[in-house]
């Protein structure tokens, strides 16, 4: 038997898959804030990196290519670094974990920890990289290190927030 | 039938855009990084409607943390009180003895302008914005304020703090604007060293310490030295405070700003008339500054040709000077 969905509950089932994009989206607004913690605001954590390997991992299907290469491009525009950094690490962040997604699937918090890891410090060097190049000048890598590191440190909260949310995603289309 | 077809069609196209998407997507990428070196104008344009929509977004998130430092402030300066009080007292003493001579020294001044007739700088008109948001990371160095063209902030407009300079206004759209720090790697600044008056450019370098460049072979600059704006390329007035020199070693010397970008709260947008570098400008006034511009460098070619003759005469090259190395 063939149950009719609701108007109601259909747009309930929108709203809940659009949760990945707009965690995403809230994470590229929060490394805009202003923190006042003395010298964070120069190296803030990676927290839509953070964010786009959770669901790279978790529902690729709610969170594609096209929405890494959106998050990453508003991410550019609204913090001013070099146009089209953000979204090509974001994009090559969404295509390289889900392929590995198997490798943490089911895992505990740590193995996805030791990934984050691994990405960040690939992450920070490439957009490092592609910063001297587009920009023509060097900007200073312990900066870019740190911001890894921290976006490493806050890690386990952003997956204990992802987690939640993933929770109300009852289903995948 | 036909709807059938059309779906069908759909759907191919989807196939294909979904087996080539990350191939396209990254040539986007890759388009969109030779678009913001190729077009600038067009990507500040869209930085600027972006910036401007997620305004009241990146105002709310950022007022938790700007609560939590308030009140983090409130306890320290409730613990630190007494000895406040005391070095309030001791700064209120000097500053009246300061303000003794400041007068003193008005009075002569505007005798003396009197007397050679000085035409002095425009007048500046100021009005205080908060600070919104800390933008760029490890990359770009940058405040969003939360005013723009509704509130008359233009490009080019600098941006003072309490302390100092901070920056100046890089892109302003209808209710906020970017500013851009003394920090960020694509900052350039005249500044001179103020008592040997010392003529360099102040380049950022995304670290807290900025960098003097283009000083003069020979010149003495010493940690403690204060560098204030030098009001060359029509960009800044003369003499805002900018900071303290901190290092000197061979090849590099670096500056201390007196802006704390940690504690930029509210900012002051001084408009002191002057177009500059950043300006908005009309056509005719392009033209005319382009004709200006290039009659300077005629000038200077002129004036680089007669000091290398003298100095073939003198046997002895002359250094560099910083307006030859801000000359684009």
């Amino acid at each position: 038997m063939i149950i009719e969905k609701t108007f109601r509950q259909k747009c309930d089932l929108a709203i809940r898959q659009t949760l990945p994009f707009l965690t995403a989206f809230i994470a590229a607004l929060l490394m805009a804030t202003q923190t006042h913690v003395p010298r964070l605001n120069s190296m803030m954590p990676m927290l839509t990196l953070g964010v786009v390997f959770f669901w790279a991992v978790h529902r690729p299907l709610l969170f594609g290519m096209g929405s890494a290469f959106v998050i990453g491009l508003m991410q550019d525009l609204i913090t001013g670094v070099p146009l089209g950094l953000g979204t090509f690490i974001l994009l090559l962040t969404r295509a390289g974990v889900t392929p590995q997604a198997r490798l943490f699937l089911g895992k505990p918090l740590v193995v996805h920890w030791w990934g984050f890891i691994l990405l960040a410090l690939v992450a920070a060097l490439l957009s490092w990289v592609l910063a001297a190049m587009i920009l023509g000048v060097i900007a200073p890598i312990g900066q870019v290190l740190m911001s890894a590191l921290l976006g490493v440190v806050v890690f386990p909260v952003v997956y204990g927030i992802c987690s939640m949310i993933e929770r109300l995603l009852v289903e995948e289309p | 039938m036909k709807s059938s077809a059309v779906s069908g069609r759909w759907q191919t196209a989807r196939m294909v855009f979904q087996r080539f998407a990350f191939a396209t997507l990254v040539v986007a990428a890759f388009a969109l990084m030779l678009l913001g070196k190729a077009d600038t104008i067009l990507v500040e344009r869209a930085r600027t409607i972006v910036v401007d929509a997620m305004a009241p977004v990146i105002r709310a998130l950022s007022q938790p943390a700007g609560a939590i430092s308030e009140i983090t402030e409130n306890v320290r300066d409730l613990a630190n009180l007494r000895a406040e009080n005391a070095r309030l007292r001791e700064d209120n003493e000097q500053l009246l003895r300061w303000r003794d001579m400041a007068r003193r020294l008005e009075a002569e001044n505007t005798e003396l302008q009197a007397l050679t007739d000085y035409v002095p700088l425009p007048e500046s008109h100021s009005f205080t914005i908060r600070v919104m948001g800390d933008t760029g990371g490890a990359f770009a160095h940058g405040v969003l304020i939360a005013a723009g063209s509704q509130a008359n902030v233009r490009k080019g407009m600098a941006v003072l703090s309490g302390d100092g300079l901070v920056g100046r206004v890089a892109q302003v759209g209808r209710k906020a604007s970017r500013v851009v720090l003394i920090t960020d790697i694509t900052s350039r600044i005249p500044v001179v060293v103020e008592n040997t008056r010392t003529r360099a450019i102040l380049a950022g370098n995304n670290t807290e310490k900025p960098r003097l460049i283009y000083v003069p072979a020979g010149a003495r600059v010493s940690p403690g030295d204060r560098v204030v704006t030098s009001g060359h390329a029509g960009a800044l007035p003369p003499g805002i405070p900018v900071g303290v020199v901190s290092s000197v070693d061979d090849t590099v010397i670096r500056v201390q700003p007196f802006m704390d970008r940690d504690r930029l709260e509210i900012v002051r947008l001084v408009d002191y008339g002057l177009s500059g570098i950043l300006g908005s400008l009309d056509e005719e006034s392009r033209a005319a500054q382009a004709e200006a511009l290039k009659e300077a460098r005629e000038k200077g070619k002129a004036q680089r040709l007669k000091d290398s003759q003298q100095s073939t005469v003198d046997g002895a090259p002359q250094p560099q000077t910083p307006a030859d190395a801000a000359e684009p």
